[in-house]
């Protein structure tokens, strides 16, 4: 058996007086990768945080190769050999992949300038020996988001830490770009460093990981082998009781009346090229596609938050158009958008102010808002999602990202919307929480709004759509029904190896 | 699930630094008592109203503006170019001379508000620079109105703003614009418009907030407010100063953020505000009466603002 390198002990921590940890143990062997898997707020990010010295135990030891550390600050936690890639990158947009990597390291020459020689050396050196090859003297700026990741990894690694942390590394990955995070962490373990590894994507955690260690509400509930285990069997772990299957299944059949219509769909910038399709009463319709093909750009594009250049559509049969997003709501469009943080919440702002921000106009008294009318509509917003909080004045950033995912749906949700768009709803929630949003879209589906759903999870999309668009370079690659969906066909699509003209069977 | 019966909680949470900022003052107002036995008397305590009046005028204006996420320096130069208009337009013959020339300061505080407004939201400029490029264009007018100080004021409009309603007229205005200030930010939907572009102007802007509209309100009611200080200088002054209002910039953020106003935006409440302007103020008479040279007076204004911006920025990190 491989040498143990890592082991935390009895760590507790609690904020404000609330139990975030409650002893809670685990280790990690050399070339190990190891899985921190829970419900969000199992308290998994937080042990991490407290082993990059982000957070301080209130009690507990940390042991690395078998000799005890203090580690209070992120300086000690890099003198210990430890890493942490952070879900919120740390590049800088204007210096190029070099010079991030080698931020405050830089090698200089006799002058005390930057050996830009030596840099680059360095750089290609580094990218060898942890395989991941990218242009060293491109800017930040122009790399999409999975190659910014890769900066960031290789801005971690050439620390030489014995440790890496990667919370959630795949969240904004596709498929494709998954497939190449998992080759650089075989490549690192086969170099004898350990992983400690927190997804949400359950699949990914079989694919990689060695074993695994399940938190539920700030305690251990076991440490466990993934070979061996199944899926029903690790989700039973983390929630304690078994769910029916991850998606819930689906009682109403989709009729052929048409509740959304566009036709043509085409932007100026090339992002969108000669969209169309329908979406009928009752059906959860999906758009999929690799990263940066358009399908986010069409989701904004009908919200009016995007401009396009010719194109039509129409709700209900009603012609519609949006060149802004108080005019698509005021319409009945209303975007669930993909980043809360940055595009959905006023993260210091009350749970109450979120959730009621949209529909003011609906609960006026004159020109003031009607307060308990207010407070009783929160209270009914938060009753109808389940929006765990400690009350509805606190502010949103103290909710769990389900949570805060929740209130972004019940604020667009008070606006009754006739189409309700969501893009990559469920990136970074718990598994809980995600059967209670496809639940919702199913109801709301059934309730005659159309639903449209752009996800890069190929499972999600197969599990929860009746039809799927996959899109390629800003285009309709194919349009395909439940019984067309696996995920080997909808990849072909997405990567342009079969289109409408060659379906799927016949291509190659 | 919230349990429905935490309202004492709920309270402190949304009011906890008004209440700790309004002790604060009660502290201060013991300790200034201390050292002279006339500070509660009425007739002390209405020329401490008089005298943060304007103060408070900006600083409620400003707090506005901090909450959308904006900042507006020109407060003080829309003070001097109000102060000189409403003199210079003031008929001290006619018994009604005084009408236009409120009418007029009112007006010119709707046009600085809009054209800083205007530049900020449709520009999409950055709200510090443009504002620091205005206040220089509205001295220079002002300057250009009235280059030296002076004027006469119509002595019934002086006699009624500083005497009127047995003195308590400039006390009542006070109140009723603070009660209107604090209705608008905290209970009407434009307040909550407001808040919501301080806290994520994307997400604001998505949420269907027409963020351009807001953002222009936001800097013209401000520089109304300001005006409104203009017009109580005139009156106060007894005649015009195209400097005088110099100060008020600076001193009306440090209120506000004293009185728990987040330079981020989104978080603060006027009433807080009010308790900024007292402190400030009073401390402000606290040095006059020691006799301490207006040096120390820019030092501890400068002091003040760093002490209180650490404060919130200790505030935000828990």
């Amino acid at each position: 058996m491989s040498q143990e390198i890592l082991r935390m002990v009895n760590i507790s921590k609690a904020f404000s007086g609330i139990k975030a940890l409650d002893n809670v143990s685990f280790s990690c062997n050399q070339g190990e990768v190891h899985v921190l898997a829970g419900e969000n707020g199992a308290g998994k990010s937080t042990i991490l945080k407290i082993l990059a010295g982000i957070y301080h135990a209130d009690a507990g030891d940390i042991n690395i190769r078998g000799e005890k550390r203090k580690i209070t600050s992120p300086e000690q936690s890099q003198h210990a050999g430890v890493a942490m890639v952070f879900q919120e990158l740390t590049l800088i947009d204007e210096l190029t992949v070099e010079e991030n990597i080698f931020l405050h390291t830089e090698p200089r020459n006799r002058f005390g300038l930057v050996d830009r020689k030596v840099l680059r050396q360095n750089t290609l050196a580094a990218m060898d020996r942890f395989g991941i090859h990218l242009d060293p003297g491109i800017l930040v700026s122009r790399l999409p988001v999975a190659l910014k990741q890769m900066t960031e990894i290789l801005k971690v690694l050439v620390r030489e830490p014995e440790i890496i942390i990667l919370d959630e590394p795949t969240s904004a990955l596709a498929s494709q770009e998954v497939q190449r995070l998992f080759t650089i962490i075989e490549n690192l373990t086969s170099l004898g460093k350990s992983i400690v590894f927190i997804s949400h994507r359950l699949e990914e955690v079989f694919a990689i990981g060695h074993r695994v260690t399940v938190l539920k509400d700030g305690k251990n509930v076991d440490t466990q082998p993934l070979q061996g285990l199944d899926e029903g069997g690790l989700i039973r772990m983390m929630i304690g009781r078994s769910l029916e299957g991850t998606y819930p299944a689906k009682t109403l059949t989709p009729n052929t009346e048409t509740v959304f219509t566009v036709r043509g769909l085409t932007s100026s910038d090339g992002r969108l090229n000669n969209i169309s399709f329908d979406v009928k009463r009752g059906e959860v319709f999906g758009i999929a596609g690799l990263q940066g093909h358009g399908q986010s750009d069409l989701l904004t594009t009908i919200a009016g938050l995007k401009a396009y250049n010719t194109g039509e559509m129409s709700i209900q049969g009603e012609p519609y158009h949006a060149s802004h997003a108080d005019e698509a709501i005021s319409k009945g469009v209303a975007l669930v958008p993909s980043d809360r943080k940055s595009q959905g919440l006023m993260l210091d702002l009350s749970v109450r102010h979120n959730a009621a921000i949209s529909s003011l106009s609906k609960r006026l008294k004159g020109i003031f808002i009607d307060l308990p009318a207010e407070k009783q509509f929160v209270q009914q917003t938060i009753d109808m999602l389940s929006i765990k909080a400690p009350n509805m004045d606190s502010p949103v950033h103290t909710l769990s990202g389900g949570n805060q995912q929740k209130v972004v749906l019940g604020k667009m949700l008070a606006l009754h919307p006739k189409v309700i768009l969501f893009d990559e709803p469920t990136r970074g929630i718990d598994v809980e929480s995600k059967l209670e949003f496809y639940q919702l879209m199913l109801q709301l589906a059934a309730d005659g709004v159309a639903v449209i759903m752009n996800s890069s999870d190929l499972m999600e999309v197969i599990g929860m759509c009746d039809r799927v668009l996959v899109m390629y370079e800003g285009r309709v690659s194919g349009i395909l029904t439940k019984d067309e969906m696996t995920e080997e066909t909808i990849m072909r699509f997405a990567m342009g190896v079969a289109s409408q003209d060659t379906p799927a069977g016949n291509a190659s | 699930m919230i349990k429905k019966n935490d309202n004492k909680m709920h309270f402190w949470q949304r009011n906890s630094h008004t209440v700790l900022i309004f002790a604060f003052l009660a502290v201060l107002m013991i300790i200034v008592s201390l050292f002279s036995d006339s500070f509660f008397t009425e007739r002390n305590l209405k020329n401490l109203v008089l005298s943060a009046f304007p103060l408070l005028m900006v600083a409620l204006g400003q707090t506005l503006v901090l909450l959308t996420g904006g900042i507006d320096l020109s407060l003080g130069a829309i003070v001097s170019l109000t102060n000189v208009s409403c003199v210079t337009l003031m008929n001290t013959e006619s018994s009604v001379g005084w009408i236009p020339a409120l009418a007029a300061a009112v007006l010119i505080g709707v046009l600085c508000g809009g054209l800083n407004g205007l530049i900020i939201s449709k520009g999409r400029l950055a709200p510090i620079i443009v504002t620091l490029a205005t206040t220089t264009i509205f001295e220079g007018i002002a300057l250009f109105v009235m280059s030296s100080p002076g004027g006469r004021v119509h002595s019934g409009f002086r006699q009624f703003f500083i005497r009127g309603i047995n003195g308590y007229f400039p006390l009542i205005v006070s109140i009723v614009v603070v009660l209107l200030v604090r209705m608008i930010s905290n209970q009407s939907a434009y307040g909550r418009h407001l808040r919501s572009l301080g806290g994520n102007e994307t997400a604001a802007y998505s949420t269907g907030i027409k963020v351009d509209r807001v953002k222009l309100i936001a800097y013209i009611l401000a520089a109304v407010l300001a005006a409104l200080a203009g017009i109580y200088l005139t009156a106060r002054m007894n005649s015009g100063d195209a400097t005088v209002g110099k100060n008020y910039s600076m001193n009306a953020i440090t209120s506000s953020v004293v009185g728990g106003t987040a330079m981020t935006g989104a978080i603060g409440d006027p009433l807080g505000t009010v308790a900024g302007v007292f402190i400030v103020t009073i401390i402000n008479n606290m040095l006059n009466l020691l006799g301490a040279s207006s040096f120390y007076q820019f030092i501890y204004q400068g002091g003040i603002l760093i002490a209180a911006l650490s404060l919130s920025a200790l505030r935000r990190q828990k």
